[in-house]
């Protein structure tokens, strides 16, 4: 401002500069942020507004709003909490064998030798595999008649096997289980594979020249520097596998019985199958709240293990 | 909704209405003409190319569209092309179109226990076939089709496609054989004849299992059923049901499935299983025929269409080989309670939301039409069960192979006192809640008492959800249709 009060020219200038400088990236943003807006926010806004009412899509009842009364008898509902023991269930062991078995793969490869490249290219072939299609081509192989898996096994053993892959709770879970492994496994290959050719040569010769064990080169060394790559495939890896759907759907329907219902398939057959949309969001929330918890408790461990306080 | 490029422009749904006042204001007067005309004949409208689709539940309904759709080109000048929607989603899928007020198909087939659902999104077919002067034969199709199956609160919406219904199949050859009669006899003391009740289906079904009956060096099953969970696992549920006796629910609108009916019929089954080929807990339509066919099984229960793929010698191991019965019953106070169990069932419908209403109807009356259903059924590449009395009545289906009288005859037996299911709108989720409570029994994760118990307060909790008074009243209406064609209740203790 001038001695009289009044704004020069050159400092409304500056002013109207500042501001376009602060607008610029919101500018920038602006696409992004609409579509966020759009496909993410609304929707979750939305179906949380659902959640507290009883709306049944498929008759013409009209919307009524009840509050928690969704949330209240999704606790009570045995079903739902049958099917998130058997995501449980079905999940874990496809996790932890999924991982053993890409790290294993991964040390494996991790050395120069011929074709190496067109193994690692054909081990992830699963990945590019359409998680139906895949459970499409299990559902045939595990067939016990006409199956691959009992006729591979059969020659193996030298007499006809007949094992009911898909015929008790237990093995169908475990069939489940099976598939996610194929499906993952390449996954933390992969994750893993890049992880471990980051790491410095020198790291492992001063500590060779400092006489280490092989043991203690991949205790001290590969562990604690695959500790992200492997927490990040981790968290990837277990967030698809709370939302299992496709292979259960394909491979079992949820049975034998309801024993490989999960918490996705539940939650698909009340509000896509039957229209209990109300409901069907309340549970989907809970999915929603599950995963997210478990994600950041799995990361906070990390942080506490690198921390040292645990 | 579609239009197709080059196609003639289509008619909106206010000039629809006209022509079709316009052709009921000429028709009223001479309605007798209209229904004294021969079938087909009273109108050759041509549509000019233009295209309708049709939602098919499976490839092989595809394929009977596909057969005649040179027919309804050349006839009304309607270019037919199906969309396969498999039947486990067809459902939703169409559903899920009909609650935004929109339809992609012209026509759309779907189960009967739907209609409930879909009633309030299809177009009433009376007044618009009369407006068109189309005689749909009404008089010719099978009474429970087209009462129970096509019509909803006293108003025809549909035209039964594919009249299905289970039967008893077993192995002719193994049951007359002389040595196996004898060692039945035997061991249970009765004659190994085609099983009159379940619990001789049980016997017979553990007689035949774990040895080589067939006669091929391998080992073979007793009975194949299908156990899957969900809608598909229900059917086999309810043929036993139905014969012990049992109805869904009392006048008060309480389940009757965890009845002492309920009880026996699934325990019946979990007994049965052990009797079953492995792989029999995702078993289905598909997986208990080839069973059949293929000579593992000496029993099996299941829709009539298998038939034809029994006498097929490029699919069947068992040409002339295999007998037909009604389902087994029970004895209930002294007398064998038998029924039908008229499980599925396709049905063909014109949504409201359809811009192509009239060709789609000439369409549809032209695939339902006696001598083109008769075709179709025929067929064995389409799976198309009888729906009319003049198709189980034809030489054509007498002579479709060397036993098909009697296969006609148990038909026209079951389907006279044929069973049908819930009717009621949220049918579709009682049965899968059912379904899945018979897996969990056949499967061991719950006992039988129990799996059924927990159905039951299933069953309760989507009856509240759908409101209860209204689904009691239109629960009413469906027992007391059934209690006129002699389907009553019967306790058992």
């Amino acid at each position: 401002m001038n001695p009289n009060g009044k704004v020069t020219r050159e400092q409304s200038s500056i002013s109207s500069s500042r501001a376009s400088r602060r607008m610029k990236p919101w500018l920038l943003l602006a696409p992004t942020l609409l579509v966020m807006l759009v496909t993410t926010v609304f929707p979750l806004a939305y179906s949380l507004m659902v959640s507290f009412t009883r709306y049944e899509l498929a008759r013409e009842m009209g919307w009524e709003f009840t509050g928690l009364i969704n949330y209240r008898d999704a606790v009570g509902d045995q079903r739902f909490l049958a099917s998130a023991i058997q995501t449980v269930q079905i999940i874990v062991p496809a996790l932890v064998m999924s991982f053993v078995l890409g790290f294993s793969i991964a040390l494996l490869l991790n050395r120069p030798f011929r074709w190496r490249g067109l193994f690692v290219s054909i081990l992830a072939v699963p990945i590019m595999v359409a998680p139906t299609a895949g459970a499409m081509a299990f559902a045939l192989m595990l067939t016990p008649k006409y199956g691959a898996v009992n006729d591979l096994l059969s020659i193996l053993v030298g007499q006809r096997v007949l094992i009911d892959w898909l015929g008790s709770p237990g093995m169908a879970k475990l069939s489940v289980a099976a598939v996610q492994v194929w499906r993952w496994a390449p996954f933390h290959m992969l994750i893993l594979l890049a992880g471990l050719q980051a790491i410095p040569d020198q790291l492992y010769e001063a500590a060779r020249v400092d006489g280490a064990t092989r043991v203690q080169l991949f205790g001290h060394i590969t562990l604690p520097l695959l500790r992200w790559p492997a927490l990040v495939g981790l968290l990837i890896c277990f967030i698809d596998l709370v939302k299992i759907f496709d292979t259960v759907y394909v491979l079992t329907g949820g049975g034998p019985g309801t024993s490989t219902e999960t918490l996705t398939f539940y939650t698909y057959h009340i509000g896509l199958r039957f229209f209990h949309v109300g409901y069907g969001a309340a549970l989907s929330f809970y999915v929603l709240g599950t995963v997210l918890l478990l994600s950041v408790l799995l990361v906070q461990v990390f942080r506490w293990r690198k921390e040292g306080v645990v | 909704m579609r239009q197709e490029s080059g196609m003639p422009r289509m008619m909106d749904r206010r000039e629809f209405l006209r022509i079709v006042a316009g052709a009921m204001a000429l028709g009223v007067a001479g309605d007798w003409q209209a229904r004294a005309l021969p079938v087909h004949a009273a109108a050759k409208k041509n549509f000019g190319g233009q295209t309708i689709r049709v939602a098919a539940s499976t490839e092989y309904y595809a394929v009977a569209f596909r057969i005649f759709s040179k027919q309804v080109e050349q006839e009304y000048g309607v270019k037919v092309i199906p969309d396969v929607i498999p039947a486990t989603d067809a459902y939703t899928r169409v559903m899920l179109e009909f609650t935004t007020r929109a339809s992609s198909y012209d026509i759309v087939m779907f189960s009967p226990q739907w209609l409930a659902d879909y009633a309030p999104h299809l177009e009433p077919l009376k007044p618009i076939a009369e407006a068109a002067g189309l005689d749909l034969s009404l008089g010719d199709v099978l009474p429970a089709f087209r009462d129970m199956y096509s019509t909803w609160a006293g108003t025809l919406y549909a035209m039964p496609f594919d009249g299905d219904m289970h039967i008893l199949y077993y192995n002719k050859a193994a049951f007359e054989k002389t040595e196996y009669q004898k060692r039945f006899r035997d061991k249970y003391g009765y004659p190994l004849v085609p099983p009159q009740t379940w619990e001789q289906y049980r016997d017979m079904a553990e007689f035949f299992s774990g040895w080589d009956w067939f006669g091929d060096g391998q080992k073979h099953y007793g009975a194949s059923d299908g156990y899957r969970p969900g809608r598909t696992g229900f059917w086999w549920f309810m043929g036993r049901f139905a014969n012990y006796g049992g109805v869904y629910f009392d006048e008060e609108m309480r389940p009757l499935i965890n009845s002492a009916n309920g009880l026996k019929a699934l325990q019946n089954m979990v007994d049965i299983f052990s009797f079953a080929p492995p792989g029999s807990t995702t078993f289905g339509y598909t997986e208990v025929e080839n069973a059949l066919v293929k000579g593992d099984v000496a029993l099996s229960t299941n829709w009539t269409s298998v038939a034809r793929v029994a006498e097929d010698p490029s699919r069947s191991k068992v040409v002339g080989k295999i007998g037909y019965a009604m389902l087994p019953g029970t004895m209930i106070a002294g007398k064998l309670h038998r029924v039908g169990s008229l499980a599925s069932g396709w049905s063909l419908a014109i949504p409201k939301y359809s811009k192509n209403k009239e060709a789609a109807l000439h369409a549809l009356e032209l695939y339902t039409r006696p001598d083109v259903s008769l075709k179709i059924s025929l067929n064995p590449a389409t799976g198309v069960d009888y729906t009319r009395r003049s198709s189980v009545d034809s030489s054509e289906a007498r002579t479709a192979w060397p036993n098909a009288p009697g296969f006609l005859e148990v038909i026209k037996a079951s389907v006279d006192v044929g069973f049908p299911a819930p009717l009621i709108p949220g049918a579709e989720e009682y049965m899968k809640v059912c379904g899945d409570a018979m897996a969990s029994a056949v499967a061991k994760t719950k006992g039988v008492k129990q799996a059924l118990d927990d159905a039951a307060h299933e069953w309760n909790r989507i009856t509240d959800r759908l409101g209860r008074d209204n689904q009691k009243r239109l629960w009413k209406a469906q027992y007391d249709a059934m209690k006129q064609r002699g389907l009553v209740y019967k306790p058992l203790l």
